[in-house]
């Protein structure tokens, strides 16, 4: 992938006199579902700041599908931002807000009202449009919102917190039109403190923690490199305590314990990929019958909780 | 991996062109303020001293109205550059309560809603924001100021004949010169502040504050120093002194009675109101917030 198709920071720090936003990031998001996470202050809304050009890096360079900052007219064709701040004129109606928001777009009225009908369908807000925001729940703001950073087919999709608020349903709803976006060839930028929700709709993630990348790219693979945390691997087949004695053998293999119904088999391995292996080899030599093999730790909130939620650790 | 079909088209129609797009600020922020009918209706009346200059200019010009009225002047019942001067400043008095209403409720909300970043997000810069702004005071404001000034001249030049208005045509220049520079000082000031504080009421005392409380700093600094520079710390005096200067008039028939301050002090003081207001807007206008513990 070129990068005209790429978001890509190169050495790029941020500072806010002495406070420092971001810190020597370099990144290149491919398009699909990115997930910033980090706990709160550790930079997520600065690197979005920057890669819609609210503000200007100290040092580096932000490139966004090839346009700058510099050349606004170019980079906000591309670029729809969705901010985490309820930021609505008061009276105005939630048609109103994606129309006037076209307009700054510099949209002419006729196509304006076509975009604006568009976003708001494609956000189910049909029935509520014409009403005050004033008057929304805070899930149909959120929404809303949404709808009017979409609306004039931004390429590269900016979602500060996006999932704030949302009850379960407005929830699925959302991260089915984030997975739709993303599966159509959109740059979905999200920041979330939902984990578990990050992790199932992300194609890569980009952790952060006090203005620094700590680790970025397929949460698989990222998972991969921590070496100074051995994998979890939950195991459910006949035999596990013969599992666990083969197991134990290896030297990769740090921890196996077996579950309270004596039926699954918790393995913590620092090399996943000779763990698959051997177990297929038991599996077939012991006759095992195998019901389930899932990572038990290959997920977000794990990544989360070794690197930052701890204090850190290394990739 | 998987495999995506790019199917998803940027918007590639017509765009309107850059200049005109701190419209759609001005547009929006125009039918707020009118969508309240405490603020239509004041603004209707501002237009009274429009009305009374039509009536008296009339009535200066009509011999009917005056054997109606059962008197008789010669002249021009004193319609001179004094007397566009005066309506100017009963336009102006008028106009700031205009302001000190409008220009914060304007921007404040925007400050409080954090809606800059929605703003900025979009090709929009901070200078179209406040030029989106001052458009809608300008506009505003020249309805009360040197369009009814100028229709007044227009009315006198015609009524009056006799080469009135070709002998007295700096009069229109002054009322435009005057009241574009009364436009530029207290916008800039009325926005600078709002953007300063942040919270409309605080935002509307301090442009009141400046206008009222600041001239008697200065009266306090001429006092206790001996000398007279204080008086540029008064806003209305230093533009009062100025549309003296261009209206030809001796500034006591507009209220300044004392003349000790220079007037290319005054236009100093003035610009350098206008570059300080620029400078806070500069400094407090940013798209994002960073609070310092």
């Amino acid at each position: 992938m070129t990068g005209d198709k790429k978001i890509i920071f190169e050495n790029v720090s941020k500072f806010y006199g002495e406070v420092l936003g971001v810190n020597r990031v370099n990144l290149s998001l491919p398009s699909g579902i990115t997930s910033l996470v980090g706990p709160n202050g550790s930079g997520k809304t600065t690197l979005m700041n920057l890669m819609t050009g609210l503000v200007r890096p100290s040092q580096g360079k932000v490139t966004v599908l090839g346009s700058t900052p510099d050349n606004p007219e170019e980079l906000f064709r591309h670029v729809g931002y969705c901010t985490q701040f309820d930021s609505f004129p008061r009276g105005v109606t939630g048609y109103e807000f994606i129309f006037q928001s076209l307009m700054l777009h510099a949209i002419p009225r006729a196509d304006a009202h076509k975009l604006t009908q568009e976003a708001i369908e494609r956000v189910n807000m049909g029935e509520a449009a014409n009403r005050k925001v004033a008057a929304y729940s805070k899930g149909m703001r959120q929404r809303i919102r949404l709808a009017q950073s979409l609306a004039h087919h931004p390429t590269v999709l900016v979602l500060d917190e996006p999932l704030n608020g949302l009850d379960p349903m407005a929830r699925s709803e959302s991260i089915a039109l984030f997975q739709a976006l993303g599966k159509e060839g959109m740059h979905v930028i999200i920041s979330s403190h939902v984990l578990h929700e990050v992790d199932k709709i992300s194609d890569q993630v980009v952790l952060m923690s006090y203005g620094y990348v700590v680790a970025e790219g397929d949460i698989h693979g990222v998972r991969g490199e921590m070496k100074d945390h051995p994998m979890q691997i939950l195991v459910r087949c006949s035999r596990p305590n013969l599992l666990a004695s083969r197991l134990f053998s290896q030297d990769h293999v740090v921890e196996a314990k077996l579950s309270d119904d004596q039926k699954g088999l918790l393995v913590r391995t620092r090399d996943a990929d000779s763990f698959y292996l051997l177990l297929n080899r038991i599996v077939l030599e012991e006759e095992l019958n195998l019901e389930a093999v899932a990572p038990a730790d290959d997920d977000v909130n794990s990544l989360y909780q070794y690197l930052i939620g701890s204090g850190g650790g290394t990739v | 991996m998987a495999v995506y079909k790019r199917r998803y088209k940027v918007y590639e129609g017509a765009l309107t062109p850059a200049w005109s797009r701190f419209a759609v600020l001005t547009r929006y922020s125009l039918s707020s303020l009118f969508s309240s009918r405490l603020f239509t209706g004041y603004f209707f009346l501002c237009s009274i001293p429009l009305l009374v200059g039509i009536a008296y200019i009339y009535g200066a010009n009509s011999a009917i109205v005056q054997s109606m009225l059962g008197i008789r002047v010669n002249g021009s019942w004193g319609i001179n550059s004094s007397w566009f001067a005066t309506m100017l400043q009963v336009q102006t008095a008028l106009g700031f309560i205009l302001i000190a209403w409008a220009a914060p409720g304007m921007v404040t909300q925007d400050f409080a809603n954090q809606a800059l970043q929605l703003y900025f997000s979009r090709p929009l810069s901070r200078t179209e924001y406040i030029v989106g702004k001052i458009a809608v005071l300008a506009l505003l404001l020249s309805c009360i100021t040197w369009i009814p000034g100028l229709l007044l001249f227009g009315l006198q030049a015609g009524l009056s004949g006799n080469g009135w208005g070709w002998d007295n045509l700096f009069i229109a220049g002054a009322i435009f010169v005057s009241s574009w520079l009364w436009i530029a000082v207290i916008s800039l000031l009325a926005l600078a502040l709002s953007v300063f504080v942040r919270w409309r009421i605080a935002a509307t005392g301090l442009v009141i504050g400046v206008m009222f409380v600041l001239p008697g700093f200065g009266e306090a600094i001429d006092f206790t120093l001996q000398t007279y520079w204080g008086k540029l710390l008064n806003v209305s005096y230093t533009i009062r002194l100025v549309w003296a200067n261009l209206f030809r008039i001796h500034p006591r028939s507009i209220g300044v009675f004392r003349t000790d301050v220079p007037v290319w002090s005054a236009w100093a003081a003035i610009l350098t109101t206008c570059v300080i207001s620029v400078l806070l807007l500069n400094r407090r206008l940013k798209a994002r917030e960073v609070v310092r513990g």
